[in-house]
């Protein structure tokens, strides 16, 4: 017999096979992906039809190790490298999500989702003990925080300071050293009284205005020193409110500034009857106000310029950007510091990061310092390990 | 050559040669600079298409992301069933006794020309070749050397190939060592050259004194790293007397890159064994392939088209385009599912082991001015039937066009929409889902890799003793670096090339140093 080869060449016929199976694969494959990636999903139990339409919520955090819940079922698939999560096939309707962790505050808001579309949101936690570092104006030789008191034990809210605190009796000082912070401090409080003056005049200029006739009003504030700006947007008060504008371009503006909504009853059950009555009052406002026309519809949403932040009925004694975001605002109130979040669909979330009634608070450069009586503080947002 | 009257009928064209535009006039000038510059044209419109899509059309270009990664699993899946095939017949192949195989055939008056060019590498590796060369189970007498030499590579190439020639001179039938000169008007600087001024002279000083017929002679051009398995002209022989047309057609082994595997990177290695891959892929679809790299093909054929091009750059799939247009469309490749081993492209550095790599493949995807040569031949050759024009036309395109565009496609520009899409498309589901999507296909052709990882340890030559165990894992894992090395190592080289031609920026052969660490 012949001596040839035992495996012969791939036979056309048998490669024209995978060649055709592969086709008929991707073309019944290509469409159904597309349907999934739009958000079509087969339901056999559906009343009305077999195909249902979800969309999502991707929710965002601070805060590592948190667990989330989405009408108070765990959310799993959290991302790995940040605390993250895309939250799929969520029918059309309103859904609640709870973002909780230990040692931090739980940041819950209500919105509704859209069939096709991604419903974003920001959470945030703060520390439940507030996380302080005590300022002192003296340091001992190994650089701990001196207190000078009646007795050696610390008052208790120094419990949860990060800083080694050493108390004495003694008023010597000759054997500390002086802590340049501490007189850095006291200047940033120094000043701070100052501009706290010129808030109290802007409040009363405000009150003048209010109870004068003939004068045209303006959508547009007074640039008062109390102003602060911050990547494309503008914190400032008004007759005793705190409001918080985006002065950027249209296309860049923050998610929680629009709402999607097909009118003014549904935007109100949907979003909150605050959240109707601003979008209706910047609509019908001077025409100054930019993102007020129907052209400015931006892709079947509608934007607000103005958001106003919660101030809980209480007077604003002070406020900033929360360091290095323009997510979240600082709120010194009549019973502590608060945190409260812009975005103001269906509520706005208000966290305590530190109580007092008699406090001063300042931000710089990205810290934030308390005057708590006699003491100063540098208070965290975070929880110290 | 200055008379051509042996040269096939459509060989005898003035522009059957021709390298680039520059070297023709008028109209055909025109016209085949218009063919340079398609390719560049097709590829940056396609990567730039897709990036305007993703900016102004988000969802079409999407939709076009989705169905291209569903393409690119089903592509892999393809080609891994053709390479898992061929793997087997591989295995097969080198199992066989192929000299019990060719008892059966007359062929004492067949000759083996081996025609090895070099330029300055090392007489150990000159000396590795003509050794596996000595090994093999065929006799020697019958077997013709030729180590071409170059001119402009000095003495000491000149030396090396006096040694080689008093080493090895007694063991083969006959050993000519030519010279090829430097400067020559009209030809590019290459392996090209090189061959084909070595074969005339074979002819000239071997084979028309010994009355020997170029039709009894089969050449085989070696890269000179090139190590052969000991059956290496049996299996040739086999194929040579099964083969339909055995004088219109050309034999291509599978080029194993795997000599200084163990020494080389890991980048070296996965870009070598990919190459090899691809090679072995191609022996299952033979009707797509051209002659690569190493490869036989009977003397008269290569006379009949004067040899080698000398003024390009890959010569050595030309020569295949050559033949094919020369008879008229009556030519083909016989893969011989038997391998060859070659040096994995290693420096002494990493960083010079990239350099080297990207530099040949950059060599070797300027194959693409193949294209221009087939397009513009196929409007001038009108015996060759219209259905094949078409056929190898596209496959041709299709071939070069998804080599560059493919891997940036998947990998870079599969996430473009979510970066550049407009708001609206942001707020999407569409938006949210598609990088989960394309990742899960991504990783789903992955398992591709798996198969290549499993063959490429099959394929290993023996552990050298220095070498830890441990390595066979690294050997197995290297395979994740392909999503990189195909970006990096094929399709950047490979855009650069086509941009090069578009331009008019024509490439110099890069000789690849051979370096073993």
């Amino acid at each position: 017999m012949t001596p040839t080869p035992e495996v012969q060449p791939l036979p056309h016929t048998q490669r024209r096979f995978v060649f055709i199976s592969a086709l008929v694969i991707f073309c019944i494959t290509v469409p159904l992906l597309v349907f999934y990636a739009i958000g079509y999903r087969f339901d056999p139990s559906g009343e009305v039809s077999n195909i249902k339409s979800v969309g999502g919520m991707y929710v965002t955090s601070e805060v590592r190790e948190i667990d989330m819940y989405i009408d108070d079922e765990p959310v799993e698939d959290m991302r790995i490298f940040q605390s993250a999560a895309y939250i799929q096939n969520l029918g059309a309707g309103l859904h609640q999500i709870h973002v909780q962790g230990e040692e931090v505050q739980t940041w819950v808001k209500e919105l509704p989702v859209f069939s096709h579309f991604v419903t974003e949101v920001q959470s945030f936690n703060m520390p439940n003990v507030p996380q302080v570092r005590i300022i002192t104006q003296y340091t001992d030789i190994d650089g701990a925080s001196v207190f000078f008191g009646a007795t050696t034990s610390l008052p208790s809210y120094f419990a949860s300071s990060t800083n080694t605190i050493v108390a004495t009796t003694s008023t010597a000082t000759s054997s500390y050293a002086l802590d340049s912070e501490y007189v850095y401090v006291e200047s940033l409080f120094a000043s701070s009284s100052e501009e706290t003056l010129l808030l109290e005049k802007q409040r009363l200029a405000d009150l003048k205005k209010r109870f004068s006739f003939g004068e045209s009003s303006t959508s547009t504030p007074l640039r008062a020193t109390t102003t602060k700006e911050y990547r494309n947007t503008r914190l400032y008060e008004k007759e005793g409110d705190v409001f918080i504008q985006w002065t950027g371009e249209p296309d860049d503006i923050p998610y929680y500034y629009c709402i999607r909504s097909e009118g003014s009853t549904s935007t109100a059950l949907l979003y909150g009857e605050h959240v109707s009555t601003s979008l209706q009052a910047q609509l019908f406002a001077s025409k100054e106000i930019r993102f007020s026309t129907d052209s400015e519809r931006r892709d079947d949403r509608q934007c607000r310029e103005y958001i106003r932040i919660d101030r809980l009925d209480s007077e604003v004694l002070y406020f900033d950007y929360f360091p290095n975001s323009r997510d979240l605002v600082l709120m010194h109130l009549g019973d502590g510091l608060h945190v409260v979040e812009v975005d103001d669909r269906a509520w706005q979330n208000t966290q305590l990061l530190y109580s007092g009634d008699s406090i001063e608070v300042v931000t710089d450069g990205g810290q934030i310092f308390i005057k708590d009586g006699d003491y100063y503080l540098e208070v965290f947002t975070e929880v110290q390990q | 050559m200055e008379n051509s009257s042996h040269l096939l009928t459509y060989a005898q064209r003035s522009d059957f040669q021709v390298g680039r535009a520059t070297e023709l006039s008028g109209k055909d000038r025109r016209f085949y600079r218009f063919l340079e510059i398609i390719p560049g044209v097709a590829s940056w419109g396609t990567l730039i298409g897709v990036l305007w899509l993703s900016n102004y059309r988000p969802f079409i270009a999407a939709y076009f992301i989705i169905g291209f990664a569903i393409y690119w699993v089903l592509k892999t899946a393809f080609l891994s069933y053709h390479l898992r095939y061929n793997w087997k017949r591989l295995r097969h192949h080198l199992s066989l006794d192929w000299v019990k195989m060719v008892d059966r055939f007359e062929f004492g008056h067949m000759y083996q020309m081996i025609i090895l060019p070099f330029y300055e590498e090392s007489e150990e590796i000159v000396n590795a070749t003509l050794q596996s060369i000595a090994d093999t189970r065929y006799d020697k007498k019958s077997i013709i050397i030729v180590l071409a030499s170059e001119e402009r590579a000095g003495d000491k190439a000149q030396q090396i190939a006096s040694a080689m020639k008093e080493k090895w001179g007694d063991t083969f039938g006959t050993f000519l060592v030519t010279t090829h000169p430097q400067d020559v008007p009209g030809e590019m600087a290459g392996k090209g050259s090189n061959a084909s001024y070595a074969a005339e002279q074979a002819r000239i000083h071997i084979l028309d004194p010994h009355g020997i017929l170029y039709n009894h002679t089969l050449v085989s051009i070696f890269d000179i790293d090139t190590v052969l398995y000991p059956d290496y002209f049996n299996c040739l022989i086999w194929h040579f007397m099964t083969a339909e047309k055995p004088l219109k057609t050309s034999y291509q082994p599978v080029p194993i890159f795997n000599n200084n595997i163990w020494d080389a990177p890991a980048v070296a290695r996965v870009v070598a064994m990919s190459s090899t891959f691809w090679e072995m892929v191609q022996q299952e679809r033979p009707e797509r392939m051209a002659t690569f790299s190493s490869h036989s093909v009977s003397f008269q054929a290569l006379y009949e088209v004067g040899y080698w091009q000398s003024n390009m750059v890959s010569e050595d799939s030309r020569i295949f385009w050559n033949l094919l247009l020369a008879n008229d469309g009556d030519y083909r490749v016989i893969p011989l599912s038997y391998p060859v081993s070659m040096d994995a492209n290693a420096a002494p550095t990493l960083w010079g082991t990239m350099k080297n790599v990207y530099k040949q493949h950059q060599r070797w995807t300027y194959g693409v001015e193949n294209f221009c040569y087939i397009i513009f031949h196929f409007t001038k050759n009108k015996k060759i039937s219209t259905g094949r024009k078409i056929t190898i036309g596209l496959q041709q395109a299709e071939g070069y066009w998804s080599l560059v565009t493919n891997p940036i496609m998947l990998f870079i520009l599969g996430w473009a929409p979510i970066f550049l899409g407009t708001p609206e498309f942001h707020q999407t589901v569409l938006s949210y889902n598609l990088p989960i999507m394309v990742r899960d296909l991504l990783i789903l052709a992955m398992f591709g890799l798996v198969i290549s990882s499993i063959i490429s340890l099959t394929m290993l030559p023996p552990r050298p003793k220095e070498k830890s165990r441990l390595k066979y894992i690294v050997l197995a894992v290297q395979w994740i670096l392909v999503p990189v090395t195909m970006v990096i190592f094929s399709a950047i080289p490979g855009l650069h090339s086509q941009t090069r031609l578009m331009l008019g920026k024509y490439m110099g052969f890069w000789v690849t140093p051979k370096t073993r660490i």
